[in-house]
């Protein structure tokens, strides 16, 4: 299963969609308390998250999942339409598996979504 | 004969206290119509657009947020997490312990990883000691002055010295913004071509609504009544007042809880006065003042959209005390900067913004506590029937609704925050209560607040006298 | 006395009656406004979700996709789309657009025919001609969002012509966003910049400007020239945020202007171009009397990377060395976060510096670390 997080409804209705042609079960996020409370209970086999959302951001998920074991392992593919260098740096250091800006085409999210739920 | 001259005296009072209070009226009206000529053209500009590109512009200027922490222990580490969740390309966040006895301190540097390091620290404004700097290198945008206690203006003036941008903005540690605050706040600032020293936002009360780790996730009605007279207090002090303030060029007060100043204005004024009782109003004065004095053009922004979540009292007795102090500190602002007003090489806000301050919020207090003093009084000695004394009550308890619930249409109109049916026609019911014993409860506190004010100042005048030495204010 | 009281009472009266009066009326307008906003949104709500059902279905370029004037076909199932007038026209233009910022490629480009065959772009032109400024503003916002080339002819003669800046803006930025070169001179766009705009209409002039990229370059270089401190400022802001430079000479000329802003901006460039033949006037930069000339120095070589050449690796070091010891904290912090990212002989020199006192917890720190850390300010 796969956990989906992001503010804005359209892009949560899009990536959902392209995931569940992945043939995968999606659980959505509306912000990012809720989307760290989601993988720590189903410990999904990928999160797809924004990075700017209300109440948590992406990065500070991701560094909460890296620090615990039980977490540390999950791909995360963080989705974002900030484009700063500075920012794709702080998202490797806080554990994405991979980088999508917005705005994205959905073939190229499915392309790496089924790449990583290949792998594994 | 006595009666006859009682009931003339009586009534020359009467129409005095009339003529006053639809001039007050009057003045609220003009300011609820300005309101709601301002707010509805802000929201026609899709102000979310104009602050993408801002967003994206290197050109933004650069921001320190300023916050200051005296005992904040549980609640520091949310607070600075959440404001290092602001959107805003280029800020830093500048935490003042003001000498906490608790461990305030120790928990910063235990969650940022943070380090002293040998920062030059130049006390353009002088304060209390400052015992050290740290800086986390995992969190570049944090930096924490640690210092002696000096309180609240001493605090945010150390943040002022330390901090490294052109613009900053003050906050309480327990002030919760929304994210694109510092992004609304700077937008008046680069696209006007006057000079904006100081812009500033709402204040609103956070009570009752959900509050999780420092933001604010449903915004909802507190149950309290003196939390919902304050929440119809502040729409009406910040949605119809300052707006229609700023709109008309004579804003004087940006509120301590929330505002972006110019760095390079604050500090040649000297920053906050630590006497002052009104630390907030008494800084925006002074910048008036000097901006006036060089003849430079300005203007004081206000920007209705921005909204700053704060805690309010819930209890009567900490209300009580908060009042009792911003009137102090009013008359004190007011005495401190007397010749300002009415000034006119003080310009517009010389004549209306000072003149408001001094005729509307400090005399206005004590012409309506006269009022309620002298109509009981009238009808006492028979000068006056009891229904015409109650018409005149009701007239006014109506005019009073009839503002409060003005502030609350341009609310519904505009940013209608309160969804719920439930909370819109709670606030309505409160906005006609309001007038039938908060208002005048307050009324109370600040005549109480005057009266004070007036026994301590002659007090220490006298202590000065016998010292034989004269204290000049600041 | 008493026919005073008399006229005096019904007075009063009067008042109260008004009072109440006004009171009921905003009383009355406030429930109405709440009713009126409800009653809209369940309305849009439901159209709102019927569409974002079609609206993602188009975006998966899997199924069979035609349109047909309003009629959308999207594998078996067929919508009709509102015309776009009214409420619900904008409601569904909105939702669209919504889309359409969030999509890139084929979805995004069926998203845009479908709002060119129902009316919709025809329909925002039109609102280009609008007596209100801000509506013609509006509709060039919107144009920009659509994507559509038909609008290029639109947008560009309110870019040229229109007699309000903001408009004009807006219509670059949507040009800028329809990635239309040609249409419009970068000269020109500068131009709007030397107008005296204020500084946000100068971000967004930058942001338009640095979309366009090599095509406005050269205007900009012959713009370092100028000797309005303003101007020069602006042109290297904009060429920074594009990274390109062509006659490297001109951006190394100004490094020794009198503005420390400009010298700043100018050793910025330098860095983010990553031309290592600037080396000599980066390195001079590093002894310039403001800091912040100096900090954008030690980010340029850092920027730069470590040279290969022998000799200016020696001088590298050397530089960074010297910056070690700024006055300037953040001087010394990225000079220190340089040493610590170079190699092994950038710790040597770190570790040697331990032996300064004021130094120690900021080596110590890279050195526990051991790790390449970002440039930070």
């Amino acid at each position: 299963m796969v956990v989906i997080a992001d503010g804005d409804p359209v892009t949560r209705k899009l990536v959902e969609s392209v995931v569940e042609n992945c043939g995968v079960e999606v659980a959505v996020a509306e912000d990012g308390e809720e989307a760290l409370r989601l993988i720590q209970a189903h410990l999904p086999s990928l999160a797809v998250l924004a990075v700017s959302m209300p109440l948590r951001t992406g990065w500070e998920i991701g560094k909460e999942l890296q620090a615990n074991p039980r977490t540390s392992k999950i791909p995360i593919i963080f989705l974002t339409s900030h484009t700063q260098e500075k920012d794709v740096l702080e998202g490797f250091l806080s554990g994405a598996t991979d980088y999508l800006f917005k705005p994205f085409s959905p073939s190229d999210l499915q392309g790496c979504v089924q790449a990583i739920l290949d792998r594994t | 004969m006595l009666t006859h001259f009682l009931w003339n005296a009586f009534f020359g009072f009467a129409w005095l206290i009339l003529v006053y209070t639809v001039f007050v009226n009057s003045t609220y009206l003009v300011y609820t119509l300005v309101a709601i000529g301002t707010v509805r053209r802000h929201l026609k500009t899709r102000s979310k657009e104009r602050i993408e590109q801002i967003f994206r512009s290197k050109r933004a200027p650069r921001i320190s947020v300023i916050l200051t922490a005296y005992n904040e222990g549980p609640t520091i580490i949310d607070s600075v997490r959440a404001m290092m969740r602001l959107l805003y390309s280029e800020y830093e966040i500048v935490i003042v312990n003001d000498g906490s006895e608790d461990d305030t301190l120790q928990l910063m540097i235990d969650a940022f990883g943070m380090e002293r390091v040998e920062k030059t620290y130049e006390e353009t404004i002088s304060t209390q000691p400052v015992r050290g700097i740290y800086a986390s290198f995992e969190c570049p945008l944090l930096l924490v002055v640690d210092k002696e206690n000096g309180g609240k203006a001493d605090a945010v003036n150390a943040g002022v010295n330390a901090a490294n941008h052109p613009l900053f903005c003050a906050c309480d540690a327990d002030s919760l913004l929304e994210d694109d605050a510092l992004l609304q706040l700077v937008l008046p600032m680069m696209d006007r071509l006057a000079f904006v020293p100081v812009a500033g936002g709402v204040v609103r009360a956070a009570n009752g609504s959900t509050v999780t780790r420092g933001t604010i996730e449903k915004i909802e009605l507190g149950h309290r009544p003196i939390e919902l007279f304050q929440v119809v207090e502040y729409l009406r002090a910040f949605l119809v007042g300052r707006t229609a303030q700023a709109a008309l060029n004579i804003s004087l007060i940006v509120s301590g809880a929330f505002g972006l100043f110019d760095t390079e204005t604050v500090k040649r004024v000297g920053g906050y006065n630590k006497d002052a009782i009104g630390e907030d109003f008494e800084l925006i004065v002074r910048i008036t003042k000097h901006l006036h004095e060089i003849r430079r053009e300005f203007e004081i922004f206000f920007v209705p959209q921005t909204v700053c979540w704060t805690m309010v009292p819930h209890d009567w007795k900490s209300l009580r005390n908060q009042r009792e102090r911003w009137h102090r500190g009013l008359m004190q602002t007011l005495q401190w900067h007397s010749h300002m007003i009415f000034n006119p090489r003080y310009g517009k806000t010389g004549f209306l913004g000072m003149g408001y301050f001094v005729l509307i919020e400090f005399l206005g207090s004590v012409v309506e506590l006269l009022g309620y003093a002298v109509f009981p009084l009238a009808v006492f000695i028979h000068v006056l029937n009891l229904p015409t004394a109650l018409l005149f009550f009701l007239i006014s308890v109506f005019g009073g609704a009839f503002l409060s619930l003005s502030a609350l249409l341009l609310e519904e109109l505009s940013f209608h925050r309160y969804t719920k049916w439930r909370d819109v026609l709670k606030l309505a019911l409160y906005a006609i209560l309001e007038n039938f014993g908060y208002r005048q409860l307050t009324l109370w506190w600040r005549c109480r607040a005057m009266i004070d004010y007036f026994r301590r100042a002659k007090h220490v005048w006298g202590e000065m006298q016998r010292a034989s030495f004269s204290a000049p204010p600041p | 006395m008493t026919a005073l009281h008399a006229a005096q009472y019904w007075a009063l009266l009067l008042a109260l009656a008004i009072s109440l009066a006004l009171n009921s009326l905003v009383f009355s307008a406030i429930i109405v406004a709440k009713l009126v906003r409800e009653r809209r949104e369940t309305a849009l709500a439901a159209l709102q979700a019927q569409l974002t059902d079609l609206l993602v279905s188009i975006s998966n370029a899997d199924e069979t996709f035609s349109v047909e004037r309003n009629r959308v076909t999207i594998g078996d199932r067929v919508i009709l789309l509102p015309p776009p007038r009214g409420l619900v026209g904008s409601t569904t233009r909105e939702l669209i657009l919504s889309f359409i910022a969030t999509l890139k490629g084929e979805g995004r480009e069926r998203l845009t025919l479908i709002l060119e065959s129902a009316g919709y772009v025809d329909a925002t032109i039109q609102g280009l001609k609008s007596r209100s400024e801000l509506r013609r503003a509006r509709a060039a916002s919107i144009l920009g969002g659509i994507g559509s080339a038909r609008a290029l002819p639109a947008l560009t003669e309110r870019f040229l012509l229109d007699p309000s800046q903001e408009v004009r803006l807006v219509a670059a930025e949507a040009l800028a966003a329809l990635r239309d070169i040609p249409g419009i001179p970068g000269a020109l766009l500068f131009l709007e910049a030397a107008r005296q705009p204020t500084r946000y209409q100068e971000a967004r002039i930058a942001n338009v400007m640095s979309k366009f990229g090599a095509s406005v370059v050269g205007p900009l270089e012959d713009a370092l020239s100028d000797p309005d401190a303003r101007i020069v400022n602006f042109a290297l802001d904009v060429l920074i945020e594009i990274g390109l430079v062509l006659h490297p000479d001109k951006v190394i000329a100004i490094t020794k202007h009198s503005s420390a802003q400009v010298r700043s901006r100018a050793i910025e460039l330098l860095g983010a171009v990553g031309r290592i033949d600037a080396f000599e006037p980066v390195s001079e930069a590093m002894s310039d009397s403001a800091w912040f000339v100096r900090l954008n120095s030690v980010k340029a070589l850092i920027a730069m990377g470590t040279p290969r050449d022998e000799a200016k690796r020696a001088r590298y070091f050397r530089a960074l060395e010297t910056a070690l010891h700024d006055e300037r904290w953040a001087v010394r912090r990225n000079a220190a976060a340089a040493l610590a990212a170079a190699d092994d002989k950038g710790r040597l020199i770190l570790q040697r510096a331990l032996t300064n006192e004021g130094l120690a917890a900021l080596h110590m720190y890279y050195l526990r670390r051991g790790q390449v850390v970002p440039t930070i300010t």
